[in-house]
């Protein structure tokens, strides 16, 4: 969400590098390759992430009209996962177990055969589930070089990098204090850049008043 | 020294420009200059969220919600303690636009925030609308911390720093 409507929570990337002169050719080949891919019910993956189109993200089919927008690349970020709560599995499980053993007129089963149950049971309640649906928007301002990715949380963000620089085959460098002075805004001299790289922390308060402060509280 | 070693080295910087930016829009009674032709003048105001906290020392950070914390006698004791803000809910006003937010230092990142009122009702309209408010933002943030930079890498910055020691004692300043 954040880019249409909803929260607008995000966190701010700078593309390094110019954009390559082919770069919609490019950018599609890389689009295309990296689109989400649904789970597949009868495979072991529980988690599958994408991209895909950012106002209906159902829509994995992406071509420039679904994802330029003027001087923005906009896409989703899905993440679908698909895992069988605990709970379900061990109710359905002990249900066919119950089946098997009134089937074959047994008492009990072995470890393997037991193992065989549970392995059925989740197959089939994975059929039957439906994943769940994350969706965050990513902006990027083609012009000017910035990202926005719409969300805070340090894995997420992690696993939008990786997809990113997958994709479009370009670094992307996080705000913080040291690059926000870099890029994106105005510029700051060759003078001001070293002195930036060795500046040392300042203390906003003088000792005695810090001292009295302290036995007050 | 790469990209990531000086982003940890210089994490510092986060805090010290929104203690900066406390003190100063407390003393211009909120109002700055952006040196750009697209912004001009701003007003830039702490709401009713305020963390304080310290980087340097194992302290205790201190939340502050409601209210005016910004003013309160326990925000200034936290920075009487060596304590530098590290995330404000902020507010910004240019002309009749008014952005709220919050900031979170450390990280140089905005969270929740709230734009001027977007008139366009058409997916792509009202995108464009966010984005160019959004950037707006992203402008004015970057404006105001390259005027912190070049006060705070320039040989005034201790004469700066003295005044936001008074400021923090609780001494008139001027």
């Amino acid at each position: 969400m954040g880019a249409f409507q909803g929260g607008l929570t995000f966190r701010r990337y700078t593309v390094q590098g110019e954009l390559p002169k082919d770069f919609r050719d490019k950018f599609q080949q890389g689009i295309t390759k990296n689109a989400f891919q649904p789970i597949d019910p009868a495979g072991e993956e529980e988690r599958a992430l994408g991209w895909a189109d950012a106002i209906f993200p159902l829509e994995t089919d992406l071509t420039p009209e679904r994802y330029l927008f003027e001087d923005y690349l906009v896409l989703a970020l899905r993440v679908d996962a698909l895992s069988v709560p605990g709970s379900l599995l061990k109710l359905y499980t002990e249900q066919e177990c119950r089946r098997v053993m009134a089937e074959h007129n047994k008492e009990t089963l072995n470890r393997y055969e037991k193992a065989e149950a549970k392995e059925r049971v989740k197959l089939e309640l994975r059929r039957r589930l439906l994943p769940g649906i994350k969706v965050i928007d990513m902006v990027w301002n083609l012009t000017d070089g910035s990202v926005r990715f719409f969300a805070s949380a340090d894995k997420t963000n992690q696993e939008f990098m990786e997809l990113f620089e997958a994709t479009f085959d370009l670094q992307l460098v996080p705000d913080s204090p040291f690059t926000a002075a870099l890029y994106g805004g105005p510029v700051l001299s060759e003078a001001l850049k070293e002195r930036l790289e060795r500046v040392e922390p300042t203390v906003f308060v003088d000792a005695d008043v810090m001292a009295a402060a302290m036995t007050e509280v | 020294m790469d990209l990531l070693d000086h982003m940890q080295r210089t994490a510092f910087l986060g805090p010290e420009f929104l203690t900066w930016l406390w003190w100063k829009s407390e003393k211009n009674d909120g109002e700055f200059q952006i040196e750009s032709d697209e912004i001009g003048p701003i007003e830039l105001y702490f709401d009713d969220r305020l963390v304080v906290g310290s980087q340097l020392v194992d302290a205790q950070q201190n939340h502050f919600k409601g209210g005016q914390p910004a003013t309160s006698l326990e925000a200034r004791t936290a920075l009487k303690l060596g304590k530098q803000a590290g995330e404000a809910k902020l507010r910004v006003v240019v002309g009749s636009q008014e952005w709220s937010f919050i900031f979170k230092a450390t990280p140089f990142q905005v969270a929740s925030v709230k734009l001027p009122a977007v008139l366009s009702k058409e997916d792509d309209a009202r995108f464009t609308e966010r984005m160019f408010l959004l950037e707006q933002l992203d402008r004015i943030m970057r404006g105001l911390y390259h005027q912190f930079l070049h006060m705070r890498l320039s040989d005034a910055w201790d004469t700066e720093v003295e005044k936001i020691r008074v400021w923090v004692a609780g001494e008139s300043q001027d």
